[in-house]
């Protein structure tokens, strides 16, 4: 059980690292990029995503609360999955801020859907490992957080934005690849067994 | 009464996190805007010493809350944390460089630090910690007044400009400090 704990932490803090990696940049890169953003539609495309976000959990958290076995709630971290892995690419291809706005949504929608998942297993992991508690997690988490928005300020500075969003798109896929199969053996293999 | 405080602490802590969502979208671009030497590489940094500082602080505050008068310095511990946290955002008008937007990043971490860590302590006394229905709106509506806050924020910057703005996370912050004085409990028992 031990190397499904220590991969599952490392799966959510490659996570954490690559939103960390997008946030600061994303008003620069809206900025340079997009032809109608401004200081308005940027704080609007901010509060799309949080808006999104807010109105799912509950929906989300409540639909996978009975769900004893766990298929529900892969379902939905599968989905999910895919959507935070295409938002880095989609930035991309972004011409206007509707376009933006559409993608906001959809990543409140990944994130609001990849939480019960992220829920899930954190909580079996606190159960097993008593030393380990969401504060550690999220005190870890902020710091890898902070140190990545320094290294993205560097890659972009000296290689530009879109190669970013490119490494960060591809780690975010192997990453919630590699979660849902964990989340497969801790939560889903158990019960099967 | 109990309800009125716990009612006091959410509010404070929701005009916290507004004072800090109403700027952190769009202060990239107030930098490059307004600091001379601002490129994308210090702008980052900017933007993570904010984390590092309120992550660091945090843990020396909690430290700090569990020796002499608990009850005394985790309900000063709010009310500095938020004081800290109102007087933060001038240090983005009258700062020239970035070595002091550097500063004012750390400062305002250090408000966010010892904010959080006292207000997480005093609700720990008021409800019990395995209370999931205050947990759960607490996360519901302090995303919320993120989200309204990005907004707004957008908004009040394009239209009267970032001094508007700055002002405007001035006041949010000292009405939060208005609550949490309100919510001050004297209670050398605990």
């Amino acid at each position: 059980m031990g190397q499904w704990l220590r991969l599952l932490l490392e799966g959510e803090f490659i996570y954490i690292t690559a939103i960390g990696l997008i946030a600061p940049i994303f008003s620069i890169f809206l900025r340079d990029t997009i032809f109608d953003a401004t200081l308005l539609t940027i704080g609007i495309a901010e509060g799309i995503f949080l808006l999104t976000l807010a109105i799912l959990r509950p929906f989300t958290q409540l639909t996978t609360q009975k769900d004893a076995k766990g298929w529900r709630t892969q379902h939905f971290f599968w989905y999910g999955g895919l959507l935070v892995v295409l938002v880095p690419f989609l930035y991309l291809l972004a011409r206007d801020m509707i376009d933006i706005y559409v993608i906001q949504m959809l990543y409140g929608l990944g994130i609001a859907f990849c939480e019960p998942a992220w829920i899930r297993m954190t909580d079996l992991t606190c159960k097993i490992r008593t030393s380990t508690n969401w504060e550690q997690f999220n005190t870890v988490g902020t710091l890898l957080a902070a140190g990545m928005a320094a290294l993205a300020g560097y890659v972009a500075h000296n290689y530009g934005i879109k190669p970013l969003f490119i490494f960060i798109g591809t780690m975010l896929a192997f990453t919630i690849i590699g979660m849902n199969a964990i989340y497969y053996k801790l939560c889903l293999y158990q019960v099967k067994k | 009464m109990i309800k009125l405080r716990l009612n006091n602490l959410l509010f404070s802590d929701v005009a916290m996190m507004a004072t800090v969502g109403l700027m952190l979208p769009i202060l990239p671009i107030y930098l490059i805007e307004k600091i001379p030497d601002a490129n994308i590489q210090n702008i980052t940094f900017a933007y993570s010493l904010y984390f590092i500082s309120a992550v660091i602080f945090y843990w020396i505050y909690s430290a700090f809350l569990q020796h002499k008068k608990p009850w005394l310095r985790k309900q000063l511990g709010l009310i500095a944390g938020s004081l800290i946290i109102a007087a933060a955002p001038l240090g983005y008008i009258t700062s020239q460089s970035m070595e002091s937007i550097f500063l004012v990043q750390l400062i305002f971490g250090m408000g966010m630090g010892f904010f959080k860590a006292s207000w997480r302590v005093v609700i720990k006394d008021i409800i019990k910690p395995d209370n999931k229905t205050f947990q759960k709106i607490h996360q519901l509506v302090v995303v919320l007044a993120l989200a309204i806050a990005a907004t707004i924020g957008g908004y009040i910057a394009y239209i009267f400009g970032y001094t508007i703005l700055i002002q405007t996370m001035i006041y949010i912050a000292l009405i939060g400090t208005i609550l949490n004085l309100l919510s001050f409990h004297i209670n050398p028992k605990k």
